[in-house]
């Protein structure tokens, strides 16, 4: 029997507060999340670093304040590129938006046929890189195109054609996010103004538009930010009218002008960095407008709105798959428009600029790596960084850290890269120049959505999983692998597809690293439509598009079918 | 996990640490970096032909148009990444040598070449391999359409008639660009030259990036006229489009493409290998089915659908005075017309 | 000195303090828990005894103050080296897994043998009644076997202490009343010191040895659920536990007071002058309407307001007759039915003086 030895200490007056011992686990957590800060200090922070602190300085490196923006803001060409990239965003995104929310209408609010299909065909450009619609719009519009008649004598190589090129690119962008917004408006407001006798129009515009308002006003963010950082479109069908994205690629890869690389790339950087704090905001409101009692609102039939719905998302539709289309044709001629019999002669990439076929198995084990690390990095992150018991402040800091690349444009981060990797002086400058820094790169660039998936993947699970783990003392990775880890397999795969198909078609970031032997198939495209060989570019982005479809598909298919029948605990 | 799938999956890990870090796990051999501006179907039969010639050499192309790789090489002077530079400009590699950056070698074989055609030291920092030279695709299809007069000269070109109906490349960045208005300063003078090109300037829809495009934007009809140069122009006929070659009869633009080894190479026996194959009969029959006229002379060439005597339209060409002057000569034309090109240059 | 086991506290917690920046979560807390007790944290949200539980547990270690278990300064002690086995309102099975890995999750990482492991789960199983479930995932199970499994989970490695956050709370009501009866046998079989955190009086009555009230990070009482429910300590304790009047008077002797003009005796003797004020404390269900005779103490005539039928028994509003006094009380429907009690009725009660608890004003913040 235990016999009462304790002797007890008088109440102390304010002494320190206690601090628990450190577990075994509590030490490897603490270690991962510390080691995945450095990763992010490294592969983040530090190039952006750079590349501020480049814009500050002179060609031999000394501290020279603001006269490289002096620079910049004199000459009257590069001055206009602020202008042009703001008015032809603003654009791009009001129409942009305006589409996405008649068609996230149709989708979520009416009872229109073909639904499921057009859900479907809205997701295309996603699989593309942003210089394949631009390619399909001068097959359209250019000066042999098909319909040029159409623009009635105006020319498709400037803001036309950018912007018409970004609402295509920018789509599903802003339609997930409406769609989202519209999907958890909640029915008992609907019943409400019915039961009031509100006319439907009044009904759209006190509650459904305010319903909406922060997911519209997060896609008019996402899809500005989008767009003024782009480079595929203005590049192909830009023509003379400069814009910022263009201009950062034409001082550093064509002039090879670092700093005022560094300068354009910072002055890109505010929109940027802007709409992701205004979008920080507008989500932490939208959670609050979101009622736990909340009813889904079921769309009823209506014959007059039905079909006119159906009109106008058969005509949306129907412009993304002819852009898909023509892309396609074009890559299949012989001989555009001159010889249109079907060949593959398009496809022998290795006559062309950009590297030939061996970009595209470049690309393919890049995709593949950046999915295969950055999934299990981000997502071991994310749940590091959730649920390490205490530790606010690191913690803290790593968070942000992780969601930092949301505010920076590929175009900066690839800058920022070449800044602090191919530094001489820096000790990781031996992965410059190889596949290691495009992975990295593409993965710290995607970093920010996948993060907040897992995140969000991991909220939704049991938050005592750990205490109970840990009160039956089996160690966390232990719980990780056989119960987070299995749990969240769906927010993984989707992790892994958003990865592989974003590094498949992305050029923004990886532009500015890549080397002879590591080409890329999304910038051969872009090489080759500036050596002229448009039909070939067509035919490779088709390739890129192809194979991020097919990823697409197998995703499906594993969600669906494998999935279900391993994950049969989630059925009753 | 039994040991087998363990030392599998080492295996995989290593290879994949292979791939990214480029790694080679087989027995190493020299590869050796070479800047060029070559077009990209060009330099397919030269690295097969060089490599097989010397085996254990493995070329690595960093392939652009003559302004960038001229930008990349003088950006990257502190700490150069190429070994070797071929296919480049000879007004390019003679800026290099200016800034001192490329290394003297007489490749075995030189005294063979066109005294015309090598940096004349008797150990060249630069050897031409051979010209090229400025030409007209005009589409005929289009011209047709649009009844247009076929042009025949550079002065033909200011007419109002061809307004907007010509691609040209940008001079900054492509070579057959720089070359065109080179040659326009020496023919009419660095005055009418300029005033040349500012009646020019009123008829060009676009200035490209690259010099090839030009002719494939006429070949393809998106332009009627596009000022290229020869080989594309050859070789784009040959490829099916409807397009009729002129080779304007004041002269023609032209420039050598030469080789240079870089002074700061680790890889000099590999390098003086490409430099002394460069100059034998073997390579210069290859680039004899490219361009009319090669370093070695006697080569015949090939070219179906070029027709008139080459060698006697090309201008006479100061490449000491273009070398000197690039900066100057491309900082008034970006100041001029800079609005109208592609926004790469 | 081979003294009896069960005055050498299990548990023994000490000036214990937990700070949320300036918000004082708990405040100076001591308590000794019994080998083998129940003892629930009873308590309005926000009272500390969900921080009490995470302290013990080393989920949320304490500002300052000490936790002693067996014998054994767990102060600082991560969880993993603590002694418990823990049970959530969100039951916190592991979907993916079936029933069986469940309960055997931590017996497979401490290294039990295979035939061990299963003959224990089956043990288990059978003690939480679900042996025929093993199989299953925790989805296909209905709410109240899946807490029954965590029950299970949690005894699996035989832990010195059970700790129950609000265990039922998720179930509905009658499911609730049932499993209240299990856990509580569970526990006596097993003689396992428990403790449970709720703010479900009625759970925490029916199944404790011991109640510790809390209220604003402090502890208000600690008694056995008779007493608490009999003899509130504080006014606190009073209005949280069950249905209360509070009828401001005055002292009138030691021993009785005037309450709005009627004149109440209790047994109590309150130690205040003539004049102080105070609160009377009544249980509605403590006012008597049968046998009222002459003698009856604190007899009084009361209008009976509007009655409220509550399902077993009715809720009603009484008025004093000549006096200020309304208070409500509980009559038994029978009593109803026998008496003929109805809303606007004229009739007479007694308030009984044991029942009445006496505090002196002012009352607590939390009335």
């Amino acid at each position: 029997m235990a016999t009462e030895t304790l002797i007890l200490p008088d109440r102390p007056a304010a002494v320190a507060p206690l601090r628990q011992k450190l577990g075994r686990d509590d030490w490897i957590m603490r270690g991962a999340v510390v080691a995945l800060g450095l990763w992010l200090i490294l592969t983040v922070l530090l190039p952006i670093w750079a590349l501020l602190s480049k814009s500050f300085q002179a060609a031999d490196g000394s501290f020279v304040g603001l006269a490289n923006f002096q620079a910049y803001f004199a000459s009257p060409a590069l001055a206009n590129s602020i202008w042009h990239s703001i008015w032809v965003s603003l654009l791009s995104t009001v129409i942009c938006v305006l589409l996405a929310f008649v068609y996230a209408y149709g989708l979520t609010r009416t009872c229109m046929p073909g639904r499921g299909l057009f859900r479907i065909i809205a997701q295309i450009p996603i699989l593309a890189p942003s210089l394949l619609p631009a390619i399909s719009l001068v097959y359209l519009f250019g000066n042999q195109g098909l319909v040029k008649w159409m623009l009635f004598g105006a020319s498709i190589y400037g803001p036309i054609g950018i912007v018409m090129g970004e609402v295509f690119w920018t789509f599903p962008h802003a339609l997930i996010i409406i769609t989202t917004a519209l999907a958890i408006s909640d029915a008992r407001l609907y019943e409400a103004a019915e039961a009031l006798r509100a006319s439907p129009r009044r009904t759209f515009w006190t509650v459904t538009i305010p319903g909406a308002r922060y997911g519209l006003i997060s896609a008019v963010f996402v899809v500005f930010t989008l767009v003024i950082t782009d480079f595929g479109v203005p590049k192909v069908i830009g023509g003379k009218f400069n814009v910022l994205a263009t201009d950062i690629y034409k001082q550093v890869v064509g002039q090879q002008n670092f700093r005022m690389g560094a300068v354009v790339g910072l002055i890109l950087l505010l929109p940027a960095a802007l709409a992701f704090v205004v979008d920080q905001l507008m989500q932490r409101r939208q959670l609050a407008l979101l009622s736990a009692r909340a009813v889904p609102y079921a769309p009823r039939p209506d014959a007059t709105i039905d079909r006119a719905m159906l009109a106008i998302c058969s005509l949306i539709a129907f412009a993304i798959l002819v852009i898909l289309g023509v892309s396609f044709f074009a890559s299949i001629a012989t001989f555009w428009p001159y010889n249109l019999t079907p060949s593959f002669k398009n496809f022998d990439f290795d006559m062309m600029d950009g590297g030939g076929w061996r970009s595209y198995f470049n690309s393919l084990v890049m995709a593949g790596l950046t999915a295969l690390f950055g999934t299990a990095v981000i997502f071991a992150g994310a749940y590091l960084v959730e649920k390490t018991p205490r530790f606010r402040t690191i913690r803290g800091f790593v968070q942000f850290l992780a969601l930092l690349p949301l505010a920076v444009p590929g175009l900066v981060l690839g800058l920022g890269y070449i800044f602090f990797f191919n530094n001489p002086a820096n000790p990781l400058n031996f992965i410059y120049g190889t596949m290691a820094i495009l992975v990295i790169c593409s993965i710290s660039h995607f970093y920010s959505v996948s993060h907040l998936t897992a995140v969000t993947a991991l909220k939704q699970i049991d938050r005592e999983f750990e205490t109970v783990s840990a009160s039956l003392r089996v160690p966390f990775w232990r719980t990780f692998m056989r119960v987070t880890l299995p749990v969240c397999l769906p927010a993984v795969l989707d992790i892994a597809m958003y990865l592989f198909v974003n590094a498949m078609t992305t050029v923004s970031a990886v532009v500015f690293i890549y080397a002879p032997h590591t080409t890329l198939a999304a910038i051969a495209i872009l090489n080759m439509d500036d050596a002229g060989d448009v039909a070939p570019a067509a035919a490779m982005a088709m390739v890129v598009f192809a194979t991020a479809a097919v990823t697409r598909a197998i995703y499906m298919l594993l969600t669906q079918g494998y999935l279900a029948r391993a994950q049969m605990w989630r059925k009753r | 996990m039994n040991l087998c799938t363990t030392s599998g999956l080492r295996r995989a890990l290593l290879s994949i640490a292979a791939a990214m870090f480029g790694l080679s796990t087989a027995a190493r051999a020299a590869d050796l970096t070479v800047y060029t501006a070559l077009e990209a179907d060009q330099i397919k039969p030269y690295k097969a032909a060089f490599e097989k010639a010397n085996p254990g050499i493995n070329i690595l192309w960093v392939r652009d148009s003559t302004g960038i790789i001229t930008a990349k090489l003088l950006a990257e002077k502190a700490n150069p990444k190429a070994d070797v530079v071929m296919g480049l400009a000879a007004t390019s590699l003679m800026l290099l040598q200016k800034e001192g950056m490329l290394m003297p070698y007489a490749p075995a074989g030189l005294d063979k070449v066109d005294a015309k055609m090598r940096d004349p030291a008797a150990s060249p920092q630069w050897v031409g391999m051979d010209v090229w030279a400025s030409a007209f695709c005009v589409n005929t299809v289009e011209a047709g359409k649009k009844n247009l007069p076929e042009p025949a000269s550079w002065a033909d070109l200011t007419k109002p008639v061809y307004q907007g109906q010509i691609a040209m490349p940008n001079p900054a960045s492509s070579g057959t660009g720089f070359l065109m208005v080179s040659a326009w300063l020496q023919m009419f003078g660095w005055d009418g030259g300029w005033k040349y090109m500012d009646e020019l300037h009123k008829n060009i829809a676009a200035y490209t990036h690259s010099g090839s495009k030009p002719c494939r934007q006429a070949a393809a009809g998106e332009y009627t006229i596009g000022l290229s140069f020869e080989y594309r122009a050859n070789k784009t006929k040959k490829g099916g489009a409807p397009i009729s070659i002129v080779l304007p009869k004041e002269g023609l633009g032209w420039d050598m493409e030469a080789i240079g080894i870089m002074k700061t190479t680790k890889e000099s026996e590999a390098a003086k290998k490409l430099s002394d194959w460069a100059v034998t009969a073997e390579a210069n029959k290859l680039y004899a089915e490219n361009f009319a006229i090669v370093a070695l002379p006697g080569i015949a060439s090939s070219m179906e659908f070029i027709q008139g005597d080459i060698d006697k339209m090309l201008i006479k060409n100061d490449f000491a005075w273009a070398a000197e002057n690039r900066d100057k000569i491309l900082a008034e034309w970006s100041k001029r017309y800079d609005g109208k090109s592609e926004p790469k240059n | 000195m081979d003294s009896t086991p069960t005055t050498v506290p299990y548990l023994r917690i000490r000036n214990l303090s937990k700070n949320f920046g300036a918000f004082t979560a708990l405040d100076d807390i001591d308590l000794d828990i019994m080998p083998g007790e129940f003892v629930s944290f009873l308590g309005p949200s926000g009272c500390g005894k969900t921080t009490l539980l995470r302290a013990i547990s080393g989920l949320d270690v304490q500002t300052t103050g000490s936790i002693h278990q067996g014998g054994r300064d767990i102060s600082t002690l991560p969880v993993a080296r603590r002694d418990f086995g823990i049970v959530f309102q969100s039951y916190a099975l592991f979907p993916n897994l079936t029933i069986k890995d469940n309960v055997a999750y931590g017996l497979v990482s401490a290294g039990t043998p295979r035939i061990e492991i299963d003959k224990r789960v089956k043990e288990l199983l059978e003690l939480v009644g679900l042996p025929e479930q093993a199989g299953k995932y925790p989805a296909q199970l209905s709410g109240g076997q899946q807490q029954r499994v965590a029950l299970a989970r949690a005894l699996a490695l035989s832990p010195g202490l059970l700790l129950l956050d609000e265990p039922l709370s998720a179930l509905d009501a009658r499911v609730r009343a049932r499993l209240r009866g299990e856990v509580r046998d569970l526990q006596q079989r097993l003689k396992l010191t428990t403790i449970m955190v709720t703010h479900d009086q009625e759970e925490a009555l029916t199944m404790s040895d011991r109640i510790v009230v809390m209220s604003n990070g402090r502890i208000e009482q600690v008694g056995t659920p008779d007493k608490i429910y009999g003899q509130p300590a504080t006014a606190f304790v009073a209005d949280f536990v069950g249905k209360m009047n509070f009828l401001e008077g005055r002292l009138v002797t030691s021993k009785r007071a005037n309450v709005r003009g009627a004149v109440l005796d209790f047994s109590e003797e309150v130690p205040l002058g003539e004049g102080a004020a105070v609160t009377v404390c009544l249980r509605p269900e403590d006012v008597v309407v049968r046998d009222i005779g002459e003698h009856s103490d604190n007899r009084l005539s009361v209008q009976v307001g509007v009655m409220e039928f509550i399902g077993n028994h009715f809720a009603t509003t009484l008025h004093a007759s000549g006096t200020g006094l309304n208070f409500s009380a509980d009559f038994s429907i029978n009593a109803v039915r026998d008496l003929g009690i109805s809303s606007g009725a004229t009739i007479e009660v007694a308030l009984p003086p044991k029942r009445l608890r006496v505090f002196a004003q002012p009352r607590s913040a939390t009335a």
